[in-house]
């Protein structure tokens, strides 16, 4: 049992506030993802946890134990770090048994436990490798058997995957979060890639300029953005400044019922949920390029005034460039002073 | 024994500069260029005359300090550039699993920056072996360093076969030093460190 909160939590770098009143919950087993852009306070927020910086206000406690001012080598967490941070004058065992021997355990206890977690790593044998012997996932996998070997309470990921490629980040995450489940460990884990986060977390937590946006899970986040922060950047979405009036939203020809107040509002709607036809005569969009991804395709539209709208269609091949496109969004949202105040369903 | 001295005060004035901000640091990082700013013979003189008030002229701890003060820029400043090449991020996984600042600094940060600290005792070594104005005029007349006599053998002697022997001879240290530079900071050492 192992709950990691965050209670107010500040930090200031001069008068710059890097994380703003900052609150969260991680409960036992949960893996919680920060995400945001570069400069959003996320991966401040994870050095606060692992005593790598310290809050300007705040607390953090494990278990209801106070860490707030302890230094890292007294926290019961485990950072993975996002350059791996591997020693590169120690073999792969060596960086593992390190923690286990300032721990002063027996030497059969260190052999045992290390070569149990290469074994959870999928690195068995590999003890006697020097660490510049290793491809990026096998030293990103070290790096993760080199926190779990201790056992922590919490698990901290900054950004573990950022220096992978895509092919090989997508098959480690699924290990981490196999590994994650299987130990039940908690585990907060900072990243700036969207996928990353709706693939591996129970909960997303959206970080802008140090102060959450939205805290929700992945389907509901995506399905549903609380502000239009949120909607641009989980996915990819079709933002349109345009205004209300008579209950009709209307930009340069693209009108959409909506029934709220009159002035000017951000409609919000996925590629997936606007549906095109070819229309000759009332187009509303002229396609500028459909893009074939095999299993779908992607219609680029600009609407008479230059906005640029994106529509997800099963087939590309009825479209082409210059043709006029008629719009029939099948879910929206709007938001007004970045307040969500209107979702169909 | 003037590289040792100088290793056991530079290493840590090093580390200092790398990895930490005070008041003066900058000036007193490039003061420790001023030695090597003026002709050489001239700052001598000067130091001399200092020695000379405090009763260190023909004293071997005279010689020790003057060798020690020519160390300076090359135990400081190559340490510094090591220190700072060595990645915090892997002194921060120290201390994550449980490494004290001083455990980090005596298990992460010196092997890493080791093969360059070793070259920077080297160069030291080297430098400080073949010294000869500082050792000449604050040593002379009672401390004569193997290199100080070596030059009088030359200049006095009749017999110029015992400074050429005694060339060779000086030649040996220098050469066990590299033999030994050779094997410990081999290809690549610099970038990962000791036993990388």
């Amino acid at each position: 049992m192992s709950v990691l909160k965050i209670d107010n939590v500040s930090k200031f770098f001069g008068t710059t506030r890097a994380v703003d009143d900052f609150s969260l919950t991680v409960e036992d087993g949960e893996l919680v993802c920060l995400l945001g852009p570069s400069g959003s306070g996320k991966s401040t927020l994870l050095r606060m946890v692992g005593g790598f910086a310290q809050p300007t206000a705040g607390s953090i406690t494990i278990d209801g134990e106070e860490i707030t001012r302890l230094p890292p080598e007294q926290r019961p967490t485990g950072m993975v770090f996002q350059s791996h941070a591997l020693w590169t004058h120690m073999n792969v065992f060596k960086n593992l048994a390190f923690g286990l021997k300032l721990r002063k355990l027996p030497k059969e206890d260190i052999d045992r436990k290390v070569e149990e977690v290469l074994e959870l790593v999928g690195l068995s044998g590999y003890g006697g490798r020097l660490t510049h012997q290793l491809s990026g996932g096998q030293q990103q996998r070290v790096a993760l058997a080199r926190s779990l070997v201790l056992e922590p309470k919490i698990l901290l990921l900054d950004e573990p995957f950022a220096s992978l490629d895509q092919h090989l980040r997508e098959r480690l995450r699924e290990e981490v979060r196999d590994i994650q489940q299987r130990l039940n460990i908690t585990t907060l884990f900072v990243t700036h890639g969207q996928d990353e986060a709706l693939a591996l977390a129970d909960r997303i937590v959206v970080m802008r300029d140090g102060k959450t946006e939205q805290v929700g899970r992945p389907d509901i986040v995506y399905r549903e953005p609380a502000t239009p922060f949120v909607a641009g950047f989980i996915g990819t979405m079709n933002l349109i400044e345009g205004d209300v009036s008579n209950k009709v939203f209307n930009r340069a020809g693209f009108q959409v019922p909506l029934d709220i107040a009159d002035g000017p509002v951000t409609l919000a709607v996925r590629p997936e949920s606007l549906d095109l036809s070819v229309d000759d005569k009332n187009g509303q969009a002229i396609v500028h390029r459909v893009t074939d991804y095999g299993t779908h395709g992607l219609v680029d539209m600009d609407l008479p005034d230059g906005g640029r709208l994106k529509s997800m269609v099963g087939h590309p091949d009825m479209f082409a460039s210059g043709q006029s496109v008629k719009l029939n969004p099948t879910a929206i949202a709007a938001y007004r002073d970045q307040k969500l105040v209107h979702r169909s369903q | 024994m003037v590289t040792l001295l100088s290793a056991a005060i530079c290493l840590p004035a090093a580390y200092a500069f790398a990895r930490m901000s005070f008041p003066g640091r900058n000036i007193l990082f490039f003061s420790f260029l001023a030695g090597h700013a003026f002709p050489k013979f001239g700052l001598l003189i000067a130091i001399a005359a200092i020695f000379l008030q405090l009763n260190l002229i023909g004293t071997f701890w005279g010689v020790v300090l003057i060798q020690l003060v020519g160390t300076l820029l090359f135990m400081i400043w190559i340490p510094v550039a090591a220190f700072q090449s060595v990645d915090r991020r892997m002194e921060e996984a120290a201390r994550d699993v449980g490494a004290s600042p001083l455990r980090v600094f005596w298990s992460i940060t010196l092997p890493q920056a080791g093969p360059t600290i070793a070259a920077a005792l080297l160069l030291s070594f080297v430098g400080t072996f073949y010294e000869t104005e500082g050792a000449w005029l604050i040593g002379a007349p009672g401390i004569r360093t193997t290199p100080v006599l070596m030059i009088s053998f030359i200049n006095n002697q009749m017999v110029v076969q015992y400074g050429a022997v005694l060339s060779v001879i000086l030649w040996v240290p220098s050469f066990i030093a590299l033999m030994f530079a050779r094997r410990v900071i081999g290809g690549g050492a610099f970038a990962r460190g000791f036993g990388g």
